[in-house]
């Protein structure tokens, strides 16, 4: 390897990823698909030749993607025959490196002089694809036929040319076609932005000085996750997430990771956990690994986003649970509900070995909720709104209250918009009382999310988890309250028989939808929470005084 | 003649210039800020005229607001909200600090504890569909008498549709509570989107009290020295108002300083002939970054002042990473040279100061470079010398050490990287709207830019500088050439075909009216009224709006008009259309601008011609003997090959081997860059 200066190292390394920064720019403005352009759902990156494995990937795309688009470019690698300057592959399949179909990656191979240097990658969660529900959260999917329309690798650009034929399928398979047409515009483009940044790198700096920047940042990032896997002490640490259910038969499904640490090295073991379910909540091999990955950044936040972060670790992940699915096994509640309490079990596991780095328990499930039907004037909608929840305490401080969701940074729509849009009246968008778990920081809160239905008719989908085993405390700390949604319907309180999950409740008017999100879980003993802290949350009524001395003893009078 | 005194307060210096309309000529003081802004700010103005009495207008830039927000230091305030919402504040858009990272918190300004509910709703039409409540009205009025609050805000659910039931609250807590600051929402920010309209409100609120307090002293101590006119404040969106709005609505100030610099920056590239520019103001701490296209900086809505305090009002669309001269080199975990975003600010701040800073900085870099005048002073401030042993072994210990660098080459790497850094700040801004940097000229300024803009545009790809005549007080001079302005908004939220023209011309007429009533009581005579229209308008399914100028005033804007208008927006900022897709019409603006008396800038009338001094400075090209000549004895039309260093009392220009600068007849340097 040539020898690379520290200065052109840390500018080769700036330019990098202001290319992929530049590219999640452009995707986000240009897409149609609201996911995209404001809950920036995407992410985009540049991928080695032969492996596919990351060279950079923006720092503002979507997390749960980090891991995940190199095994999407892999399989492009893999069945792409002779890739030209200007083509880009299309793929969708969860099962080539994916998470679910809504996921769209494009691949495309980047040539300079004539070689074949690297691809440049990108994903958008396409607000919807087909399926038997819009937009493709069916809590009571079997199979991955019934979430949407699969897609292997193809070849939907040619030379800077689309393939309309392609196209034209991928329209008449979605409910909104003219949302298909402008993300496949903007992903393409992003790309070929991508393309012309990298090329005036390389103009620059020549090809064997980024190379070697490349393969250097590689050791160095390695390196980085090498230095704080050295201060772990070595063990293996255990921790179990248990889900509720798979949305078809109640039965919890138990995430059961070992993680073991040894000098330098970290392997993550998901041995012993869950069969594959029936119902979507399985989760495909790269989303697995993936969601590790951005478990570790979470503790780690300085390590450099390219695949040198992962050389470091291992992964055992048996065919045999949930968490490594197989063709047709439907795994929609994949990217945003099976991997953030994966994301829970690991950084559960090493909060035991490193405690002041690592938060206790914070919600993980998004409560998917979405609602279509005919409004008061008549017309048809579709909603489709997801929410948050508190996340743990940490050894600085209270958990946030109202986080999002684990694996992304995706934000709410304001209610006014919502009513303005959609037939429903809020009575209540509120703090969770009493929902943190107790401790000498303690989480942060849980919402409380309550509409009623104003429209003619509808019927609501709920894909969320976690109303049976809450966030954990951590070193003494509480438990978080679980989710807690219900319905009022037709002047009835209804628990619905999976609790956090149900397909097609019908609504009318009046009827009322109550989302309770789960709050975080406490770090350290309540009692060595500061009396003036207590007496402040007691002020602030966020938990009441008779609950307060239980839980933390003595409570600081007024002055 | 009339004397005119701009003065803008930053983080590290207040910065005044007096200008003398006739003549053109223009004074300058630079000072270190004090914690009571308005200490520095009256000594500034005595270093730049012998009597302040003789002023006859002194234009403000300001921090207090922003630092108020930034250091959660403000009023003891209440927010009163319709009831099931009163945690608007709390729960933010459901986001966390950092993309890594679980660890980062957030506080509300105002408590929960004082937080309110009212029984009262409307439905997003507007239309009540719960009355306001007599007894729940009550019940907030003694509640908020128990609390012995300063100040007030309102925040109810749709009154963007309605301000009814914020009206009429407003009033009985008027009545109960007459000395209480109150923030109303439907006034200050009348748009849908309660979070953002209640974190504006709730931002009046915590800062009007230490405001209006700040801005009552420093009229008090002009009033002491027989300065009885105008005083007029920079707000966000790049226009004045007086100070008595000010102080009722301090939240249009929280850019103060950064829009005032994007306005100097504008109208001297407007003087040189340039008309797309963009603005780098790089400072101690922060680097400010700003699209101006055909002359008029780009302004956006909804901005966050910090993690979780949004601002829905108009401002100057600036940009900031922390990037500035005090910004602190290090290296990470993997060996690889970083710079910022950690700051060591105005304390400690760089070595080279001898102030107690003990971390390699920017400005460290630049001193060990030979770029800064080792016997410069800085600013106006006696007894202030830069130290460069104290940055060289600094940069030795903590970057050349590790590296296995010489202290030279982890210098110019400081540099570097720190240029990357801004460079990605630059494409950022313009890629965000659809422009390409490289067509654009930079003006840098700021007490650090002119040291960096040369490399940076080369680093960009850009091929014209423009560095303004007294870079350091360039948002000063921006407070100086300012006009007044005055912002309005009116929620539509309906189907853009459901809208007649009638609609639109009676709600613009209304903002008109308003404007010129305001204008008026701002002593400006009609002929110096300017209006322009907007309209926010969207893809009926999109979330984003788009801003859309309605250039002719006097048209009718029919709904097919609208759309238009729209889709031409459109096209230019995305490149591409929906092929169907319903459009809607989100807001109506206004901006009623106030010319002000026009500043004729001319050129300092160069000093003596002078032989340059010179001495050894260094580039990524090598080390070379530079001539160092003083900015006041460059004539216009002069020309220079680099490298040179142009120095001045607040700045240094360093000119590298591959680029040229010219002396512009206004003073301003243009300079030449290879790339």
């Amino acid at each position: 390897m040539t020898n690379v200066d520290p200065t052109t190292l840390a500018v080769v390394r700036g330019r990098l990823e202001q290319t992929t920064d530049e590219m999640d720019t452009v995707f986000e403005r240009m897409a149609f698909s609201p996911v995209i352009s404001d809950a920036w759902d995407r992410a985009d990156g540049i991928y080695r030749p032969d492996s596919g494995s990351m060279i950079v990937q923006g720092e503002r795309g979507l997390p749960i993607f980090v891991g995940t688009m190199q095994y999407a470019t892999r399989a492009v690698i893999d069945h792409a025959e002779k890739p030209r300057s200007g083509d880009v592959f299309m793929i969708n399949d969860p099962y080539l490196g994916g998470t679910h179909v809504m996921d769209v990656k494009m691949v495309r191979p980047f040539f300079y002089g004539g070689e074949l240097l690297c691809y440049l990658a990108n994903t958008g969660h396409w607000t919807d694809i087909g399926g038997r529900v819009p937009g493709g959260f069916s809590s009571a999917a079997t199979e991955v036929y019934q979430e949407g329309l699969r897609v292997p690798p193809v070849r939907l650009f040619s030379g800077d040319g689309l393939n309309g034929d392609i196209l034209a399928i991928l329209q008449a398979n979605s409910r909104i076609p003219e949302d298909i047409e402008g993300d496949v515009h903007a992903q393409a483009t992003a790309l070929r932005v991508g393309e012309e940044r990298l090329g005036e790198l390389l103009d620059e700096y020549g090809k064997e000085t980024v190379l070697a920047c490349i393969d250097e940042l590689e050791v160095r990032a390695e390196q980085q996750m090498r230095s704080h896997l050295d201060e772990v002490p070595d063990g293996v640490y255990r921790f179990v997430e248990e889900m509720d259910n798979d949305g078809i038969d109640d039965v919890p499904l138990r995430i059961e990771v070992a993680v073991t640490v040894r000098g330098q090295q970290l392997m993550v073991d998901f041995t012993g956990s869950s069969a594959p379910c029936a119902g979507p909540m399985n989760s495909v091999y790269a989303a697995t690994v993936s969601s590790c990955a951005v478990a570790l950044k979470h503790i780690w936040p300085d390590v450099a986003l390219n695949s040198g972060m992962f050389v470091p670790l291992d992964f055992v992940v048996p065919d045999t649970t949930f968490l490594n699915a197989a063709v047709p096994q439907p795994v929609a509640g994949c990217a945003a509900e099976t991997s953030q309490r994966i994301i829970t079990a690991v950084m559960g596991c090493l909060a035991q070995a490193v405690p002041n780095r690592v938060p206790a328990g914070s919600c993980a499930t998004i409560n998917n909720l979405s609602m279509g039907g005919v409004d008061a004037d008549g017309d048809s909608y579709v909603m489709y709104v997801f929410l948050g929840g508190g996340y743990g305490g940490h050894a600085s401080g209270d958990g946030l209250t109202n986080g999002c969701s684990l694996m992304s940074v995706a934000r709410t729509q304001s209610l006014e918009v919502l009513e303005q849009r959609y037939p429903i009246r809020f009575n209540r968008y509120a703090v969770r009382e009493g929902s943190a778990g107790a401790g000498r920081h303690r989480g942060g809160f849980g919402v409380e999310f309550e509409f009623a239905f104003t429209g003619r008719r509808g019927r609501a989908s709920l894909l969320g988890d976690q109303a049976k085993s809450p966030p954990r405390g951590v070193g003494g700390g509480c438990d978080g309250a679980p989710a807690s949604p219900y319905f009022v319907l037709d002047g009835e309180h209804t628990v619905l028989p999976m609790i956090s999950k149900g397909e097609n409740i019908p609504l009318r008017p009046g009827d009322v939808v109550c989302l309770r999100t789960a709050g975080g879980g406490g770090y350290g003993p309540p009692s060595e929470r500061d009396p003036q802290m207590v007496r402040r949350d007691v002020d602030d009524g966020y938990i009441a005084e008779a609950e307060a001395s239980e839980l933390y003893g003595r409570i600081e009078s007024h002055e | 003649m009339s004397l005119i005194a701009g003065v803008d307060v930053g983080g590290t210096f207040t910065d005044v210039v007096v200008y003398d309309t006739e003549t053109g000529s223009a004074r300058t003081a630079k000072v270190f800020s004090t914690r009571n802004q308005a200490d520095g700010l009256l000594r500034g103005l005595h270093q730049a005229v012998e009597i302040v009495g003789q002023l006859d207008a002194v234009v403000h830039g300001t921090t207090v607001a922003t630092n108020a927000i930034l250091e959660r230091k403000g009023a003891k305030a209440a927010l009163i909200t319709t009831a099931g919402f009163r945690d608007v504040l709390e729960l933010r858009r459901r986001d966390r600090p950092d993309t890594y990272g679980l660890t980062g918190g957030y506080c509300p300004l105002i408590p929960r504890s004082r937080c309110l509910e009212l029984g009262e709703r409307l439905d997003a039409d507007g239309k009540v569909v719960a009355e306001l409540e007599v007894e729940s009205v009550r019940r907030v009025l003694s509640r908020l008498e128990e609390l012995d609050v300063e100040a007030v805000g309102v925040c109810l659910l749709h009154s963007y549709a309605d301000p009814v039931h914020e009206n009429m609250l407003a009033e009985a807590v008027r009545d109960a509570l007459p000395g209480v600051h109150l923030s109303v929402s439907s006034t200050l920010a009348g748009e849908a989107g309660e979070f953002e309209r209640a974190s504006t409100t709730a931002i009046n609120a915590f800062v009007q009290p230490r405001m209006a307090k700040y801005l009552q002293e420093v009229r008090r101590r002009l009033t002491e020295e027989d300065f009885t006119k105008d005083v007029w404040v920079m707000q966000s969106s790049g226009g004045l108002m007086q100070i008595d709005r000010a102080a009722q609505e301090p939240v249009r100030t929280v850019l103060s300083g950064p829009a005032a610099g994007t306005v100097g920056a504008a109208e001297l590239a407007a003087l040189a002939g340039i008309e797309d520019v963009i603005s780098c103001d790089m400072g101690g701490t922060s680097f400010d970054v700003a699209l101006i296209p055909r002359g008029m900086p780009a302004h956006s809505t909804g901005r966050q002042i910090a993690y979780g305090v949004p601002v829905q009002l108009p401002m100057v669309d600036v940009h900031t990473i922390g990037a500035g001269g005090g910004s602190i080199a290090w290296v990470d975990r993997g060996g690889v040279l970083q710079v910022g975003p950690e700051s060591a600010g105005a304390e400690p701040g760089p070595a080279a100061y001898g102030r107690g800073g003990e971390r390699p900085t920017v400005t460290d870099a630049n001193a060990v470079l030979g770029r800064l005048d080792p016997r410069a002073q800085l600013g106006t401030e006696e007894r202030f010398r830069i130290d460069v042993a104290a940055a060289e072994r600094t940069i030795r210990e903590q970057i050349s050490e590790p590296l296995g660098l010489s202290v030279t080459d982890a210098a110019l790497g400081i540099l570097r990287v720190a240029n990357v850094k801004m460079a990605g700040a630059i494409r950022r801004v313009s890629v965000d709207r659809g422009h390409d940097p490289r067509r654009f000229a930079l003006v840098g300024f700021g007490g650090a830019g002119p040291a960096h803009i040369v490399e940076l545009a080369a680093e960009i790809g850009s091929k014209r500088v423009l560095i303004p005549p007294q870079p350091g007080i360039t948002s000063a001079l921006g407070c100086l050439l300012a006009d007044v302005r005055h912002d309005f908004v009116h929620a539509v939220n309906t189907d853009v075909d459901a809208v007649t023209a009638e609609q639109v011309s009676k709600a613009f007429a209304y903002h008109r009216e308003q404007g010129e009533q305001m204008l008026r009581q701002d002593q400006l005579p009609a002929e110096r009224i300017r209006v322009r229209h907007y309209a926010d308008m969207a893809y009926a399914k999109q979330l984003h709006n788009l801003l859309v100028p309605l250039p002719d005033v006097s048209a009718q804007w029919s709904g097919k008009h609208l759309t238009r208008a729209f889709l031409e927006r459109y096209q230019e900022t995305y490149g591409g259309l929906l092929r169907r897709g319903n459009v809607k019409l989100v807001n109506l603006r206004t901006v009623v601008v106030g010319k002000r008396e026009t500043v004729h800038l001319s050129s300092e009338r160069a000093g003596e011609h002078h032989r340059p001094n010179r001495r050894p400075v260094t580039f990524v090209e090598g080390t070379f003997e530079t001539p160092v000549v003083s900015r006041s004895a460059l004539q216009p039309g002069e020309r220079w090959d680099g490298p040179v260093i142009v120095e001045q009392q607040d700045t240094t220009t360093v000119v590298p081997p591959s680029a040229a600068v010219e002396v512009h007849p206004t003073g301003s340097l243009i300079v030449e860059v290879q790339s």
